[in-house]
């Protein structure tokens, strides 16, 4: 093949430029700060209300890290309260469009510390809200409609370069697809599992209820999640299915928000999405919003000076930020086994509900000084949460291991040995030992490699 | 593409409805076995040990007023069936008999173990029976069996205690009466509403009847495990020699009874067998409804069988000597009891789809 002449690669350039910079209306990446500012301050009222910050940082004797995180520290009480006032005030702030960087900045630090403490409640939502804060630290939202914009009218800008905004929209792109993609496994697809666990449980609910109970319906939902996953993000760019994918996402999130308890997140992704939609709608959406806060109406009267853009800093952001964001996921893909058993890779890559696993984890720890081995009472240490995580995950196994050796220690034991046998069940099967119950789990740390000290999956 | 398919799929979920109807069938009514638990098994329970207690009162209001050998030994034997009996309520900790506010849930506030003889002296010494206090380990059924029984005493030195200090009746029949009190709240409670509330809550969410009543009940089991067998067998780490006066009913000698009982409850609620030895709708038959249930049902079995055994091998003495004396024997009922532990603790609740949690779950 021909190499492509100079003259092409410019030409090839100049429309990947025109893709990313080319001039758009503002409208749609303010839709998206009033619906990102809304659904974190709603997030965040919501963790208050339910008590989680005692539940999460303050009731519990031992944090879960997240590895290469370690040193993200777990402050007092009033330090965690205040982090989470501070987070529903720069909410506030980027809703509005006030003192919008500041806020921004504020929002990302104190929502990722949050959960950068306990890897137990890692939630594939909150990555995604993290990584949202972290692009809207510099997308220009605030450059209209805004408190910013009406304080200083001279920064106002009706234009951004396109990419600002298809940043967002592969974001959420990203999200469901990879979410589809993990869906295609025989578990899911052939056994309809773990659905025909789930949506039995919700026997008693009016009019679906008596759906659920046939195990049919297991399988049409576990095919027609695969699908919509898989498309609907690419169905939202056209405007010919656009309002149809949207229809769908409004009908898929109600529904699972309705039947599973996953909190926020269906509110988040079905707001989110708007940002496909065209600039009338934006117009409209705030609009809405502007009967409320006047200075949501201020328009300028003088053409703003263009946005400075540094194109090839932009670009190199852009690629490395985009490249992160498809290969992360399936980084998995390098570990051999199961990685529904074995969890390696699993983090990170948008699988989100796939299966259903639980776990008996026993430890069992050996006093050098006595060489008698006594078993291990979860509870005196472990939230239930806690407990339910740290025992189907190898990760979290080997930490609380650790954290075993150093607490009996400071009671006097000198600790040899701390070893666990572990029984996971993965979507009904019977359980299975996860590693070697004989195994010295002191002689191992967590690390990129491959954990070869778990037992492969049977059947 | 995405219209089309949105059609196909409602057709499909509609022509399936109808042919189904003679395929697998999923349904469990999980009411049905919230219904047995209420009617059959935690009412009538609760129903004998508000009896049971209001007889135990009755036998040490007698003593109390004249300490003797007869009005003693009347009272030890009220207060052993009242412990028995206890056996087939210690796991429903939930509703009426849940945490609230400063109280613990009922079996704590009234059945901890073991307690402190030397609070429970001092108390009596400062002829404080107020209970405004988090002493939970100076009073309720455990706190009145070292009253009735002392330390290796015999009835006549148990009496010298009472002749000696008179508000040391005192003390012992305010915690017979808060007992009592504690229990008719919770069996009140379930005879007027909550037996209604707790059948009608047949969701499997958190906060549910069934997470509510699977929670407790594998709480229970653990606590049979760990609390009646693991400690006093100084199995934790950092134990370096048992602690056979932990035992349940130290005082009394009766922990090898309980224990039985406690392990007998455990296996009805599995297998939704009532207090009238019906066996009726259980964890068992919930698991025959679902995928992977009639393995996990064998399997159960089995090792509840090797727990059965466990226990026949155990020597006809309190568990506090059996475990100086044939602590193997003991201990086996520990490992085996360790064995099962998953086939209730995360099998179970997995195949059925209990939230165990209150915190969200991955999003889709």
């Amino acid at each position: 093949m021909p190499l492509p002449t100079a003259a092409e690669m410019e030409i090839d350039d100049s429309k990947l430029n025109r893709f990313l910079f080319k001039e758009v209306e503002i409208l749609p990446l303010v839709a998206f700060r009033i619906i990102f500012g809304l659904t974190t301050f709603i997030s965040s009222l919501r963790f208050l209300l339910l008590g989680w910050v005692d539940l999460h940082f303050v009731e519990t004797k031992i944090q879960f890290k997240y590895f290469g995180f370690e040193w993200v520290p777990l402050m007092p009480e009033a330090f965690m309260y205040a982090l989470h006032f501070l987070m529903l005030l720069s909410s506030i702030g980027i809703f509005l469009g006030a003192y919008y960087r500041i806020a921004t900045i504020t929002f990302f630090i104190c929502f990722t510390w949050c959960e950068l403490i306990d890897l137990t409640y890692y939630l594939n939502h909150y990555y995604f809200v993290s990584i949202i804060a972290f692009l809207m630290m510099f997308l220009p939202a605030n450059k209209a409609y805004a408190f910013d914009a009406f304080k200083n009218p001279k920064t106002t800008q009706k234009k951004v370069p396109a990419f600002t905004i298809n940043i967002l929209k592969f974001q959420l792109i990203v999200v469901y697809f990879f979410a589809g993609i993990a869906k295609i496994n025989y578990d899911w697809l052939i056994l309809a599992m773990p659905l025909k666990i789930w949506l039995p449980a919700h026997s008693d609910m009016p009019v679906l209820g008596t759906l659920f109970k046939q195990e049919i319906t297991a399988y049409l939902f576990s095919w027609v999640g695969m699908l919509f996953d898989v498309f609907v993000g690419f169905l939202l760019l056209f405007s010919s299915t656009r309002i149809w994918a949207w229809l769908c996402i409004v009908v898929f999130h109600s529904l699972t928000g309705y039947l599973f308890q996953i909190g926020v997140f269906p509110i988040v992704m079905t707001f989110s999405t708007l940002v496909f939609f065209s600039n009338n709608f934006h117009q409209k959406f705030i609009f809405f919003f502007s009967k409320f806060i006047s200075f949501f109406r201020f328009e300028p009267s003088v053409e703003a000076p263009k946005l400075k853009t540094n194109i090839s800093l932009n670009k190199l952001a852009l690629l490395v930020w985009v490249g992160f964001h498809l290969l992360f996921p399936m980084r998995y893909l390098l570990y051999p086994g199961n990685h529904f058993w074995t969890e390696e890779g699993y983090r990170f890559g948008w699988r989100v509900m796939l299966f259903e696993k639980a776990g008996t984890a026993t430890f069992y720890v050996t006093d050098a000084n006595t060489n008698k081995e006594g078993v291990v009472d979860n509870t005196d240490f472990l939230n239930a949460h806690q407990e339910k995580q740290m025992a189907m995950q190898p990760d979290m196994i080997l930490q609380y291991a650790q954290f075993l050796k150093k607490y009996y220690e400071t009671k006097g034991l000198t600790v040899s040995k701390v070893r666990a046998e572990v029984y996971v069940t993965l979507n009904a099967r019977p359980s299975q030992l996860l590693i070697n119950p004989q195994e010295n789990l002191l002689n191992f740390r967590d690390s990129w490699a491959t954990k070869t000290w778990i037992k492969p999956l049977e059947n | 593409m995405q219209k089309s398919f949105l059609l196909v799929a409602v057709i499909l979920l509609f022509s399936c409805q109808k042919k189904d109807n003679n395929k697998k069938d999923t349904s469990f009514n999980r009411a049905e076995l919230l219904k047995q638990a209420a009617e059959h098994m935690i009412m009538p329970a609760l129903d004998n040990v508000k009896s049971s207690v209001l007889e135990l009162q009755e036998a040490i209001t007698i003593f109390a007023n004249s300490p003797n050998v007869a009005s003693l030994a009347t009272a030890q034997e009220k207060w052993k069936l009242l412990a028995i009996s206890w056996q087939s309520v210690n796991m429903y900790n939930f509703g009426p008999a849940g945490e609230m506010g400063i109280n613990k849930s009922l079996n704590e506030e009234a059945a901890s173990f073991p307690v402190n003889a030397t609070k429970i002296e001092n108390y009596v010494l400062a002829k404080d029976a107020s209970f405004n206090n988090f002493d939970r380990d100076a009073r309720g059924l455990f706190a009145i069996e070292f009253l009735l029984f002392g330390l290796n005493q015999t009835p006549e030195e148990v009496i010298a205690t009472f002749n000696k200090d008179s508000f040391r009746a005192s003390y012992l029949l305010a915690s017979t009466n808060k007992l009592s009190q504690q229990i008719n709240q919770v069996q009140q409670a379930w005879e007027t509403n909550y037996s209604k509330e707790f059948v009608s809550n047949a969701g499997t969410d958190i906060g549910s009847s069934i997470s509510l009543y699977y929670n407790d009940f594998l709480k229970s089991y653990e606590g049979l495990k760990n609390f009646k067998f693991g400690i006093p067998l100084g199995l934790r780490p950092g134990q370096t020699s048992p602690l056979p006066q932990n035992v349940e009913a130290y005082y009394s000698g009766i922990s090898l009874q309980l224990a039985k009982a406690h392990w007998q409850q455990i296996k009805n609620i599995w297998e939704g067998r009532g207090l009238n030895g019906v066996d009726g709708i259980g964890f068992k038959e919930y698991l025959e409804s679902v995928s992977g249930g009639q393995e996990l049902i064998v399997a159960t079995q089995k090792q509840m069988a090797a727990i059965d055994q466990a226990f026949a091998a155990l020597p006809d003495k309190p568990l506090s000597k059996a475990i100086t004396e044939d602590f193997e024997k003991v201990n086996l009922v520990h490992t085996e009891m360790q064995k099962h532990t998953r086939f209730f603790k995360s099998d179970l609740s997995s195949l059925i789809g209990i939230a165990i949690t209150y915190s969200s779950g991955d999003g889709d």
